[in-house]
């Protein structure tokens, strides 16, 4: 079963077996608990509470999936979707995201404290600057620029036109450059 | 490939374009060779991809999620998740659970209401040598307005949470520990002791003093600190008095004084203790005073309700003494029970303690008329606001001879 891909799983899954859907899940639960970890401000219980109501509603919907996307892609807009509900619902957000912010982009550590402590403190500057982006331009800061997707995904993903998604990510990117440059 | 030339004002628009890849082959060419010529657009180009670099790198480490990921998914498709909460977080509902039910229990008195949660949800993974534990802990502040009568304030609201390896585990077990102080009708009544005699207490007694140990130079209080001694301290520092007193007294509830005091914060217990020329026991004096073994109470490892008055007695707060049985090694009385005594340390800084955790938060010890027999051991820890006052917890002193 694990050898299957995506597509091949979600027949099966079709067909009536859902014990693939654990396949699926342990394929991508530590990625969407990444992307919800991000979406979620670093508020770790936030982003687990997300997880798992990602992964319930891709359960509930999966028998609808029509295959014009990746299944990937499809599972990042359902998570986009539910951490956003997630974000608006929980207003402790408010009170508790100041702290967290600094865990939210840990870069690794490295072997010499020195570098590793300086490395943590300028990566915590870069965080906190993208965290204090507008919500629209910090989601697609998150998707694009920092892990790496390409606008068709993100257009997918977040459920906007490519040109929303390119003069979205060329604000978010001037916003993020002038406020950064004040840490310089 | 042909290169069709391209302007500096549209090569500055679509830069980004050509750090995501976003264009065509062919465009990607125009785009390089016009770099290529134009010094000004190379450097808006460097500058750019400087930023990326800062980006990018925010992602190298991931988060590693939770372990039981699979698990309680397959709870929640059951219908069935609400069984993991002892091994699992507390999610915030439930602390708004609770709050609500604060807020419909006593929102009619029309008085101060101040509630202090502390949560340890603890997660054990014994596939791992260590244990890791995580923590949440939430303070509120809570007020019903007297006049107004229905409004409640959260005055404050803290969450934290941290990620740490006790060397302490056996005494931070799983707890939801939710205390709340409210303002009752004070009667006196006749209380139904146990069959077995009280001690005597008169007044010398409450200074009496015994030493942890021969070569020890910190003296304890034999019993926790009285109504009538916390009386003299008010009368000479007009230091405020506690929530349950009235009119400067507490005689309304307490007519021979020799109830422990109560409605003490850590700073009101630190301020008497001072003035006494004495100080708060830390945490392992307390529990030197308690035992010289890891025995969970002073008298051994069993406990009948001959021993202590906690929450299985009924009685509520009774006077210090009255359970001649609840004696230590080293003839200290009253440790367990009836009230909880606060001790020096600061739960961020204690052993096994939580770094990283907001600084306020203080450990009382020993267990109160509240608390069931199972908690109030000498190993647990209660935990409070330092500026907060319980009904349950009182003070003992202690004095380090220099």
């Amino acid at each position: 079963m694990d050898d299957l891909k995506d597509e091949e799983l979600i027949k099966i899954f079709m067909d009536g077996d859902e014990s693939v859907f654990e396949v699926l899940f342990k394929r991508y639960y530590k990625k969407v608990y990444n992307l919800c970890y991000r979406f979620c401000n670093g508020d770790e219980n936030l982003a687990e509470e997300a997880t798992q109501e990602t992964f319930l509603q891709t359960y509930q919907s999966l028998s609808r999936f029509k295959f014009q996307s990746s299944f990937y892609t499809w599972l990042y807009r359902v998570t986009f979707n539910t951490c956003s509900v997630a974000i608006k619902k929980d207003s402790r957000l408010k009170s508790s995201s100041i702290e967290k912010i600094d865990e939210i982009f840990k870069g690794p550590d490295d072997i010499d404290p020195s570098v590793s402590i300086l490395k943590k403190e300028h990566n915590s500057q870069v965080s906190q600057v993208v965290s204090g982006l507008p919500e629209d331009q910090k989601q697609v800061m998150i998707l694009g620029p920092i892990l790496g997707h390409s606008y068709q995904e993100i257009s997918e993903i977040i459920g906007e036109s490519i040109t929303v998604i390119k003069g979205r990510l060329f604000r978010a990117r001037q916003t993020f450059k002038k406020k950064f440059q004040k840490y310089k | 490939m042909n290169v069709t030339k391209i302007d500096c004002d549209e090569c500055y628009q679509n830069i980004y374009l050509f750090i995501d890849q976003e264009l065509s082959d062919q465009q990607y060419k125009n785009y390089e060779s016009h770099f290529l010529e134009c010094e000004t657009c190379q450097n808006v180009l460097n500058d750019a991809q400087s930023f990326e670099v800062e980006l990018r790198n925010l992602n190298l480490e991931s988060k590693i999620p939770p372990e039981n990921g699979w698990e309680k998914f397959q709870m929640k498709i059951n219908g069935n998740d609400s069984l993991d909460l002892d091994i699992a977080l507390p999610s915030y509902s439930v602390m708004d659970n609770i709050l609500n039910n604060i807020k419909r229990n006593y929102i009619n008195y029309g008085l101060l209401v101040t509630a202090s949660f502390a949560f340890f949800m603890v997660q054990n993974d014994s596939k791992k040598e260590s244990k890791t534990e995580q923590e949440i802990i939430m303070i509120a502040k809570l007020k019903v307005d007297p006049v107004e009568n229905v409004s409640m304030l959260i005055e404050q609201v803290q969450v934290k949470k941290e990620t740490f390896t006790p060397s302490y585990t056996e005494t931070l077990e799983v707890e939801a520990l939710a205390t709340i102080d409210k303002k009752v009708n004070f009667q006196e009544k006749e209380i139904e002791l146990p069959s077995f005699e009280k001690l005597q207490i008169k007044d010398e007694d409450l200074f009496k003093m015994i030493s942890l140990g021969e070569n020890s130079k910190v003296l304890m209080d034999k019993f926790p600190v009285s109504n009538k001694e916390y009386w003299s301290f008010i009368q000479k520092t007009k230091h405020n008095t506690p929530f349950n007193w009235e009119k400067g007294t507490y005689k309304h509830f307490d007519k021979t004084g020799l109830k422990p005091v109560t409605y003490v914060s850590w700073k009101d217990a630190d301020a008497f203790c001072k003035w006494e020329g004495k100080s708060l026991p830390s945490e392992q004096e307390w529990m030197n005073a308690a035992s010289s073994s890891k025995a969970p109470y002073p008298w051994g490892q069993t406990f009948t309700k001959a021993h202590a008055n906690t929450s299985e007695s009924g009685l509520g707060l009774i006077e210090i003494g009255s359970y001649p049985q609840n004696i230590s090694h080293i003839g200290v009385s009253d440790l367990i029970g009836n009230v909880r005594q606060w001790v020096s340390d600061d739960l961020k800084d204690a052993k096994g303690g939580i770094k990283g955790l907001v600084s306020r938060l203080k450990i009382m010890k020993g267990g109160s008329f509240t608390d069931k027999a199972e908690n109030s051991t000498i190993q647990k820890r209660f935990i409070g606001d330092k500026e907060v006052t319980f009904g349950n917890a009182g003070i003992r002193c202690v004095k380090r001879e220099i």
